[in-house]
Parts: structure tokens; sequence; C-alpha cells
């Protein structure tokens, strides 16, 4: 056992796009995926991330590729609601990292609040939520290597 | 189970099986869907990140003209 597999991941929805967009760097995200899939990692995703993916495929014209996604994530992930809880811890992150110039957006504040009421590590691209310190955030890369 | 005040009789035998009056509903597990499938399955000219930043920022302006603040 490496130590990080009873770790619990929280993937952010620009990591499921670096791989179905098939970017750079998707490989390393299949290689996470992998793992979500075959049960050696535990990953939670936040019911935003839903709403972002089905957008994105609309957008896309690829309407009828949201049922597969969303049964894929269904499949291989705890999708985590937006609780009470969730929302008034958000409201903290939103007030806290939003001042003056900068700010986070709402679905920012609730995947926050996802990943730290869930005891999770963030993983993500995003580097808006660099100032954030009660959350423990990485790429996929650094998580894996 | 009688849902109390409506004429319905759910009854639940089974886990994954629902009846209501004489309705039968199964859950029937599908496929798993393969990873590999979903690979480049988008196409988009910007990167992930930005796309997910547009999507998010995009909520500002709203947020802007409805509490005055972001």
């Amino acid at each position: 056992m490496d130590g990080k597999s009873e770790e619990l991941v929280l993937v952010d929805t620009c990591v499921f796009l670096r791989y179905f967009f098939a970017e750079e760097g998707k490989d390393i995200v299949g290689v996470l995926l992998g793992k979500i899939v075959s049960k050696e990692l535990k990953a939670v995703v936040s019911v935003c991330t839903l709403s972002e993916l089905v957008t994105v495929c609309i957008r896309n014209k690829k309407e009828d590729l949201i049922p597969t996604i969303i049964l894929f994530i269904r499949q291989n992930f705890y999708v985590a609601n937006t609780t009470p809880e969730t929302a008034i811890l958000a409201g903290y992150f939103k007030a806290q990292y939003s001042k003056g110039q900068k700010t986070i957006s709402y679905v920012d504040s609730v995947i926050l609040a996802t990943s730290f009421l869930y005891g999770s590590l963030l993983l993500t691209y995003d580097s808006e939520y660099g100032e954030v310190k009660e959350v423990g955030i990485k790429t996929p890369y650094e998580y894996l290597k | 189970m009688k849902k109390a005040g409506l004429p319905i009789d759910i009854k639940q035998p089974w886990a994954n099986q629902l009846t209501v009056g004489n309705i039968e509903i199964r859950v029937l597990s599908r496929p798993k869907v393969d990873l590999q499938e979903l690979e480049g399955v988008l196409k988009s000219e910007k990167k992930a990140v930005s796309v997910v930043r547009e999507l998010r920022e995009g909520d500002y302006g709203r947020e802007k003209r409805r509490t005055g603040s972001c």
C-alpha cells in the first residue's frame, strides 16, 4: 500500500475536460481516472461538475454524450450534493477569497467547501485556487508523481 | 407500504424493485462505461482550464448585478 490508497480526492471539472478534449497532459489524467475506475483510489465530484460538463457537451453540440459521461461519473465517483452545510461554508470561502480585484466564483467556493467537508485533496489545473490554505490542492501530475 | 393520504400502495419487494399500484419498476444495471471511449470525445479550441474559467466567470456579472458585489 503506498499510503495514497485510503486518500480521497475531489476531481475538478477541468481535469475531466483535459481528458475529454484529449489535451496535452491527457495521459496523466488517464492514469488518474484509471486508478479511480479500478477502485485503487476513492474519488468525489461536486454536483457542480455535472452541470458544467452538461453545459460543455451542449455547447460542443454533443448532447448525445451526456448520458455516457454522467453514467461514467456515477459508476466511478461519489457525487457530492450541495447541502446547506456546503452552501454555508462556500459563503465563507467566497467572502474570504474575494477581496478587491481578486474573486472566486460560487462554483469555486462550492467545490472548495465540498473538498473541505469530505476531507479530500482537490485535484485541479486551475490556478485561481492558489491562495486557499484550508484545502490541499494539487494537479493530477503533482499527485501521481 | 401505504402512502398516507394517497390511494397508492407502494411495495418494495427488493432493493432494486418498486411496485406502485399495477406498475412495476425495476432498476437494471447498465454496462460499465469504458474510460478509453471517453478520450477526445469533445473538441475545443480553448484549453480545459479556460473553458471552466469562462463558465465560472460568466457568473460574476450576474452576481454583481444581484448583490452589488462579487
